[in-house]
């Protein structure tokens, strides 16, 4: 009986430390989910539309977007990016904005910079996003990304030359 | 028996409640298991189509710089006469050139089979599920649906709309073989359709006209607009989608805009070599030369204290510690103003950074149609026409790029006295009459009119020797606008342009003028070219000999044509252009001071040491003194200042059609 209740309570120790030890090893690989599948689909998206723009401009917050003033090259919450229009007049502008309040990556299409005063996302790149910054280095353009572990991944871009 | 039975049921049922635990246990962890596998796996794929995405991308990206280099190549071939034959044809359509572009850009099968083989993996399985060979009509197809046989759609000949630049317009013929193979022809033209749709009136520009130019990294104007023609193409393409059943991954079909901008040259200094701007050869640094505008060099290097609004250059830009362009410095841009954060400093600022370069972008390729010597030789070839004939555009090749062939009115030294003395015997003089050209041989001691008789007073060309004791031919420019009235024939109109060349085809005693040219050769000297303003188109002269600008030329202004807006006291002058590949200033022995307002070009070809374009030299010796030369270099903004004979430029663009939003 004794041995029977000892090979029980093994049974169910070791059991239990593999549930554990599956749900801990779960709970680690959830914690990349950012860097392994979350942060490549958001390069991909920035990087196939920065490639196709001519040319793009960073702000460091929504009001210097809207008036189209004091432009950085680092530091960065805003990337405008503009589109030439193909008889050489027109232009389109993609904006996408870190959302701070809310940890969100949007993606805006507007005509003017000024209608982004008005303007909802088209939509959303990323809702799992703790930081976002744009900066320029040696001509190119650079995308920091943090996670919501803060885990930090840097890509690079460059418009359409 | 029944104690030994109950015993075991008991046995039995410990052991049973055993398994259940272990059992579920081992299903719940297998649940888990399977989760994150699940979750791996799903991820793994994710990551292999944004792999794959991007490798689509990256392969449209590097096709799309592969047709801007073949395009402008595709199409001089088919200017050139017998062009139409099969199998010169055949490599110059649509078809041929994307897939040269699918070749050249290497975009197909990752690994070749022979060197699969030789790594020892020809036998394995790819995992690779876009790695195919890819078939130009599968990815590339005509942007306008009803062109669906043609290859690639032409922009000629459509309505014109704020979706594309405006058309040009040619014959249905022209615009459907424009759809087979790129056509660069002067019968192609803007019309009524792109009237509005240009800034100036296309009746009198139907060639070049005043166009918005392309807002790109390169920029050759300095301006939103260009004196240019726009030849434009458009189609579709999606490399992913052919690969569809293999790989299920939903792509988009991309438009494309191909555009070749014919660019006669505009600005004030164009170099289409490599130029050195902002000293003399003897390291004197230009004192008295002013530049407004861009400038243009194939690779510009620019040297002590120099100054101009913008540069654009084809192979890169080097400045001097003390270089100053549009409002930037030196300081500022690094002598590499590539290298720096310069650029997107500027443009962070919603400017345009004043220094470009093409190669500097993949998908911009701009090419001077540069034929270095040949430009100035009307004999390079018997082509003599401005029609091609059995070749692809309808345009020749030879007229298109060699000045002296465009010129309305020629003159040929056609004897000399002999091959040890190239004093000129006999000329023939051809201009343009009622529509066809007549020509007129004068022969010395015969009618070619002595210059101190009556007649010989009025006849624009004589010989002479020149005060270093060279052969020489006088042209007298004010009066040949009157002998062409004389004679009846065209006005200046159509008569505006004179190639100077010897005709050493047919007589074996005549010399082709070397370069640099010899002690003996003959040269032309520039006389009577103050008032040119009977010229209304403006006047040109392009020889193959040394010119010899003896005294003032142009220096009566003109009525300012419609269009142009000069700056407050500034006078208009009729264009003029002249083209030599040896200049001198001033006919006397002894340098002498010069002044220049306009442009300055060079046809230079592959030179290892710069080109110095501002090195204007005059007396016998061709002596540079810096002191002496002044020039006030500025574009030319509008095509009426254009003068008749210009050097082209092309520049090709191709550019994604983004989907209109204001305009769905």
């Amino acid at each position: 009986m004794t041995v029977a209740i000892v090979v029980g309570l093994m049974v169910a120790g070791i059991s239990l430390t593999l549930f554990n030890s599956q749900l801990a090893s779960y709970r680690i690989l959830k914690a990349q989910n950012f860097l392994i599948s979350e942060a490549p689909q958001v390069n991909n998206t920035l990087n196939r539309i920065v490639s196709r723009a001519n040319f793009f401009r960073m702000y460091a917050g929504m009001n210097d977007a809207i008036s189209s003033e004091n432009a950085v090259i680092e530091n960065g919450k805003i990337l405008a990016l503009m589109f030439q229009g193909t008889d050489d007049n027109s232009q389109s502008f993609a904006v996408i904005n870190f959302d701070e309040g809310n940890s969100r990556l949007d993606y805006y299409q507007v005509n003017s910079m000024a209608e982004l005063a008005v303007a909802s996302p088209s939509w959303n790149i990323s809702n799992s996003i703790k930081d976002a910054t744009f900066y320029v280095e040696n001509g190119v353009l650079r995308i920091k990304l943090v996670g919501p572990n803060d885990e930090e991944i840097i890509y690079s871009s460059s418009t359409l030359r | 028996m029944k104690n030994y039975s109950s015993h075991h049921t008991a046995r039995h049922k410990q052991g049973f409640a055993s398994i259940l635990t272990v059992t579920s246990v081992g299903i719940a962890l297998l649940i888990v298991m399977i989760s994150m596998y699940e979750n791996t796996v799903e991820s793994q794929k994710a990551e292999a189509n944004h792999m794959l995405r991007g490798d689509y991308q990256q392969r449209e990206e590097a096709f799309l710089r592969a047709m801007t280099n073949i395009i402008p190549n595709r199409a001089i071939i088919g200017m050139k006469d017998n062009s139409w034959q099969w199998s010169t044809r055949r490599n110059l359509s649509w078809k041929q050139i994307i897939d040269d572009a699918i070749t050249q850009s290497n975009s197909e099968i990752a690994i070749d089979s022979d060197i699969a083989s030789s790594l020892g993996v020809n036998t394995m399985r790819s995992g690779n599920i876009g790695d195919n060979d890819i078939y130009s009509m599968d990815v590339v197809s005509p942007g306008f649906s009803e062109q669906y046989w043609q290859h690639i759609s032409s922009g000629a000949n459509r309505t014109a709309s704020s979706n594309y630049p405006p058309p040009l317009e040619t014959t249905n013929y022209y615009e459907r073989r424009d759809s087979r193979y790129p056509i660069i022809s002067h019968l192609k033209a803007y019309g009524s359709s792109a009237e509005g749709w240009v800034h100036e009136d296309v009746n009198k520009y139907p060639q070049f006209n005043i166009i918005n130019a392309p807002s790109m990294h390169f920029n050759y104007q300095a301006g939103d607009t260009l004196i240019a023609k726009h030849n434009w193409w458009v189609f579709k393409m999606n490399f992913a989608d052919q690969d569809n059943n293999t790989t299920n991954l939903p792509s988009r079909t991309k438009y494309f805009l191909i555009s070749l901008y014919e660019i006669p040259s505009q600005l004030p200094i164009n170099g289409a070599s490599f130029t050195a701007l902002g000293a003399h050869s003897d390291g004197t640094e230009w004192s008295n030369i002013d530049i407004q505008g861009t400038v243009f060099g194939q690779k510009v290097v620019t040297e002590g204290s120099f100054t101009t609004d913008a540069i654009a250059s084809r192979k890169g830009v080097t400045l001097s510690d003390n270089t100053i362009v549009g409002d930037l410095t030196t300081g500022i841009t690094g002598n590499n103003p590539f290298a720096s954060n310069a650029r997107d400093l500027e443009q962070s600022k919603g400017k345009t950074f004043p220094i470009s370069s093409a190669s500097d972008g993949g998908r911009v390729s701009f090419i001077p149609i540069n034929r270095g010597l040949e430009f100035y030789d009307r004999y390079t070839s018997n082509k003599e026409s401005i029609n091609s004939s059995n070749s692809v555009s309808p345009s020749s090749w030879d007229y298109y790029s060699i000045g002296a062939k465009r010129c309305a009115m020629r003159l040929d030294v056609i004897d000399v006295t002999a091959a040890d003395n190239q004093t000129p015997t006999a000329i023939r003089f051809t201009y343009q009459k009622n529509g066809t050209t007549e020509s007129q041989t004068f022969y010395k001691g015969d009618n070619w009119p002595n210059p101190d008789t009556a007649l010989g007073e009025l006849f624009p060309f004589h010989t002479q020797t020149t005060t270093d004791g060279r052969p020489a031919v006088s042209v007298h420019a004010e009066r040949i606008s009157n002998y062409l009235a004389s004679q009846n024939a065209e006005s200046t109109e159509i008569n505006h342009s004179l190639s100077i060349n010897v005709d050493y085809i047919s007589n074996i005693s005549i010399r082709p003028p070397a370069f640099p040219s010899l002690d003996d050769d003959i040269s032309i000297v520039m006389l009577d070219a103050k008032d040119l303003s009977a010229y209304t188109r403006g006047f040109s002269l392009v020889t193959n000999m040394r010119l010899i600008i003896a005294d003032d030329t142009n220096i009566v202004e003109t009525a300012t044509p419609d269009g142009i807006t000069l700056p407050y006291e500034e006078k208009y002058y009729p264009p003029l252009s002249m083209f030599a590949p040896e200049k001198r200033f001033g006919s006397s022995n002894n340098p002498v001071p010069v002044q220049i307002e306009g442009q300055l070009g060079s046809v230079t070809k592959n030179n290892a040491s710069p080109t110095r374009i501002a090195d204007l030299k005059s007396g016998a010796s061709g002596e540079v003194v810096p002191g002496n030369i002044s020039a006030t270099l500025k574009p030319i903004s509008h095509p009426a200042a254009l003068p008749p004979i210009n050097m082209i430029n092309w520049m090709v663009v191709i550019r994604e059609i983004h989907p209109n939003l204001s305009n769905p």
